[in-house]
């Protein structure tokens, strides 16, 4: 099914081949994010008087943390809709379909700089921008300490403390993976018009199973669980066993997708 | 050997299958013409073989593996050349790079080779070549595989003068025992001095197929102004001052193979054209 030496090969291969293309997708992620942190910086730098900077907590990481998770939501998404970009048009469908690789490899390679590997590029991103905001405002605001937020890890633990709440930081990375496998499914039954075609089918979906749910909540349950979700302790591991299977299962059907294309779109 | 069996295909929202109950078999080593009218269905059959299409029913074997499965066995062994193909935005010498590591058999002398006929240097930007030039590299590079079957889609089309006498030049010059080459055209005349075997396409299946060498044995094509050889010819194109004419070959004389008379004789009369194989062997 697989051999080391023909992966490393397929890899060197993709990378090589669209080089331009990704250097030029990091390069308008990261400049998005130095214009937002740009705007976030002038636009907040009043929040250094002593009336917001209590407690010692940085109070543009507040805004900052939004961007970054805003970005993460917008980017990755945006990545995983590329992960099956070389499937686009029937040329490029030969091209990736006659390639003497296994048609594991061929898709595990694209997840691989399309998922994984954005989070890596993306990190550093944030970090790219939080240096920013860090340089901008050394020079300005003397009387107070300001520090390099992403070197504490990921900066997510103060914004934890801040908010004393781990629950919205499980539930929103928790929604990410999920929002980004479906992309990634959505780029293998349409590599054209990815992003687009995904929104809106997974807007359509989540709708409708919304108000499923809302209508069923509302018929059978008194509140109880509602409540006890946002008053007490509540444990991740299930929640997260159920995302990351949810995730399995879009990975393995964008791959099964992806081995049956032909180079015409049967459906 | 590659083995096709009972094909059936249709493409998406089309009433009429492209390819009905199709069966043929190509042996190891040699060069197949494979011709038919607009719409016969070459290049789909020709997709059918890599296993880029799937049959509604039937099947390809190549040395006995299923091309449907795209093992990579058989990939490393099968290279097409689409008529229209896409190239990445990097130079020659990377996209060799990349690529060649994975056909075991890649030659970059017989690269450099293919690319010197054509008259190309090996230190190119493939974003920056015109159609024809990309054909030529992308041929360069399919012949430098040394993969045992070769198709071709149109080989051809976008090649100037020079390139095409130049492609059959590297075509006859390149071919080992044990190599074959499909090539599916419209331009007769392009390919007719280099095939080893004719195979017609029409109504869903094969028309005709013969080697190039029984069609010259069983019938002969002369040029002729003389209107008797021409009335009693079994097919005669007009051509200006005369006509090329196909008569049935009972002295066993040479003549050149003139492929746009026999399509077009074999899209006429079918039985008749293979009558006269029949009667030969008789004879």
């Amino acid at each position: 099914m697989t051999s080391l030496s023909r992966f490393y090969t397929t890899f060197a291969k993709e990378l090589r081949e669209t080089r331009r293309t990704i250097a030029m997708q990091i390069l308008v992620m990261v400049g998005a994010m130095c214009f937002l942190t740009l705007f976030i910086v002038f636009n907040n730098y009043d929040d250094y008087s002593d009336r917001f900077y209590t407690n010692g907590v940085d109070p543009l990481w507040n805004n900052m943390f939004a961007l970054f998770a805003w970005s993460l939501m917008i980017f990755g998404s945006l990545s995983a809709a590329n992960t099956m970009k070389n499937m686009s048009s029937r040329q490029k469908r030969i091209s990736t379909l006659m390639y003497p690789a296994s048609q594991f490899e061929k898709y595990f390679v694209r997840w691989l700089i399309y998922v994984p590997l954005f989070l890596v590029v993306f990190a550093i991103s944030c970090f790219i921008a939080d240096l920013l905001r860090y340089v901008i405002c050394i020079p300005f605001v003397t009387d107070k300490e300001i520090t390099l937020k992403l070197l504490v890890p990921f900066g997510i633990s103060e914004y934890v403390n801040y908010i004393e709440e781990w629950k919205a930081v499980n539930i929103f990375f928790m929604l990410f993976f999920f929002v980004q496998s479906l992309f990634v499914l959505g780029s293998s039954f349409w590599p054209k018009q990815t992003f687009v075609k995904t929104f809106i089918m997974f807007s359509i979906t989540a709708t409708i199973y919304y108000f499923i749910g809302y209508g069923v909540y509302k018929i059978f349950d008194s509140g109880y669980w509602y409540a006890h979700i946002v008053n007490n302790e509540v444990h991740f591991t299930p929640y997260w066993c159920l995302t990351i299977c949810g995730c399995a299962i879009n990975y393995a059907l964008a791959y099964w997708r992806f081995r049956e294309s032909e180079i015409i779109q049967r459906w | 050997m590659l083995e096709i069996e009972n094909l059936t295909f249709n493409y998406p929202k089309q009433r009429e299958n492209v390819l009905e109950d199709f069966s043929l078999q190509l042996e190891p080593g040699g060069i197949y013409g494979l011709l038919g009218r607009n719409g016969a269905g070459k290049s789909t059959l020709l997709y059918l073989i890599c296993g880029l299409l799937f049959p509604q029913k039937g099947r390809v074997l190549y040395n006995g593996i299923n091309t449907r499965r795209r093992l990579t066995k058989t990939l490393t062994d099968i290279f097409i050349v689409p008529e229209e193909f896409s190239l990445p935005p990097v130079s020659l010498m990377q996209y060799v790079k990349v690529n060649a590591p994975f056909y075991p058999k890649f030659s970059m002398d017989d690269m450099k080779r293919h690319l010197s006929t054509f008259d190309l240097d090996a230190d190119v930007k493939l974003n920056a070549l015109s159609m024809g030039q990309k054909k030529k590299v992308y041929m360069s590079f399919a012949l430098a595989c040394n993969t045992s079957m070769l198709l071709m889609d149109e080989p051809t089309n976008g090649l100037d003068i020079p390139g095409k006498s130049a492609f059959r030049r590297f075509i006859c010059s390149s071919l080992r025992d044990d190599q074959t080459i499909l090539i599916s055209t419209h331009q007769a005349r392009d390919i007719d001095s280099i095939l080893d075997h004719v195979i017609i396409m029409d109504n869903h299946n094969v028309l005709f197929n013969k080697p190039a060498f029984d069609i010259v044995s069983a019938l002969k094509f002369v040029s002729t102004q003389d209107r008797d050889i021409i009335k009693s010819a079994l097919y005669a194109q007009n051509t200006p001052g005369g006509a090329t004419v196909m008569l049935p070959n009972n002295n066993n004389e040479d003549s050149r193979l003139d492929l746009e008379v026999l399509f077009n004789f074999a899209l006429e009369s079918p039985e008749m054209l293979n009558r006269q194989f029949i009667n030969h062997t008789d004879n």
